[in-house]
């Protein structure tokens, strides 16, 4: 397993549209989230200059793993988006809190699916991986969106992390938002 | 006298449900066992899903489970399964700790800490009938 991460500019060339491919096999195809896509890419609002992706890639250089990193100083998914998912509090903006969002491990070409990723070793050192990436960029505390797989991950991968609200059935899919401490 | 003063302040303090800026919700044990959850969802771990029938030999069927409060801020409780086959009647069991927003606090609204709150909330999933209703979910859900 090879990680790279940074923001687009700085990831090898062809990996940002290998990356924007893989997330539309995941979550709109294997999942079926109704994302913004085009051509077969799953990209939105918050995929900019500025945002952190850390990609997961095998010897073969197939994506096999993804997350995505945003400062809540800007315009962040659970910010702008999902806000109903922090219990009434309003979204955190800080330079210490990063989001982490759009987290896969599914290995595409070993029929790893999607409903069954989070129970892989791959998908606890990738997380750990978006984990460490963010503290590199500043984060002392990261705010998570995603499905309570993801959660339920962090919990067996020994981190620190506490709901920041209720999950929410949204389009038919269960997610939620949760604070991982950075120790 | 102070210890009535005391004890008459108490049971207001223990009562209320609070929202923290660090999202926990604080309160205290009594509060939250006084506090009914309901049923959100349940989900099986599997990728392809076996639903428990009687008669049927099972394989190891695990999965999860979401509770709420109906207040405002909403606690939300949610755990890990499994079925216990071992007896004959399968039988829902807790694995590991919850995950929650709930922070437990002491009579001086101290925090207990997370390992504390995680074990006594253990404790408080054991003791509430939370299976028959997961149960009715699961199979309704993959069927």
């Amino acid at each position: 397993m090879q990680v790279m991460s940074g923001a687009p500019e700085g990831l090898p060339q062809g990996l940002y549209s290998k990356l924007a491919r893989y997330r539309h096999n995941v979550f709109v195809e294997q999942l079926g989230w109704e994302l913004q896509t085009q051509d077969g890419t799953e990209l939105d609002q918050f995929d900019r200059p500025d945002t952190v992706y850390v990609v997961a890639q095998d010897d073969e250089g197939h994506v096999f793993g993804c997350a995505r990193l945003l400062p809540t100083t800007r315009p962040y998914l659970l910010g702008e988006v999902f806000p109903l998912l922090l219990n009434g509090l309003p979204p955190p903006c800080s330079s210490d809190v990063w989001e982490l969002s759009r987290f896969a491990a599914v290995d595409l070409n070993n029929q790893t699916s999607a409903l069954g990723q989070f129970s892989s070793p791959v998908a606890i050192e990738l997380l750990q991986e978006s984990i460490a990436c963010a503290a590199a960029h500043g984060a002392k505390r990261l705010i998570a969106v995603s499905v309570i797989g993801v959660e339920r991950l962090l919990r067996r991968a020994g981190f620190h992390a506490h709901r920041a609200g209720p999950p929410m059935v949204i389009d038919g899919h269960p997610i939620l938002a949760c604070w991982i401490e950075i120790d | 006298m102070n210890s009535e003063t005391d004890a008459d302040s108490y049971p207001s303090r223990i009562s209320m449900i609070t929202l923290s800026g660090d999202s926990y919700i604080r309160l205290a044990l009594e509060t939250f066992l006084a506090t009914p959850l309901v049923h959100l969802l349940s989900g099986l771990d599997d990728d392809k899903p076996i639903i428990p029938q009687e008669g049927a030999r099972l394989a190891r069927v695990s999965g999860y489970t979401e509770w709420l409060s109906t207040t405002a801020p909403i606690i939300t409780l949610g755990w890990d399964w499994e079925l216990d086959v071992s007896q004959g009647q399968p039988l829902y069991v807790r694995l590991g700790s919850p995950r929650s927003n709930i922070m437990l606090v002491d009579a001086m609204a101290h925090d207990l800490g997370p390992t504390k709150t995680s074990m006594l909330l253990e404790t408080a999933i054991d003791a509430l009938a939370w299976q028959k209703e997961t149960h009715q979910y699961i199979v309704t859900r993959y069927a």
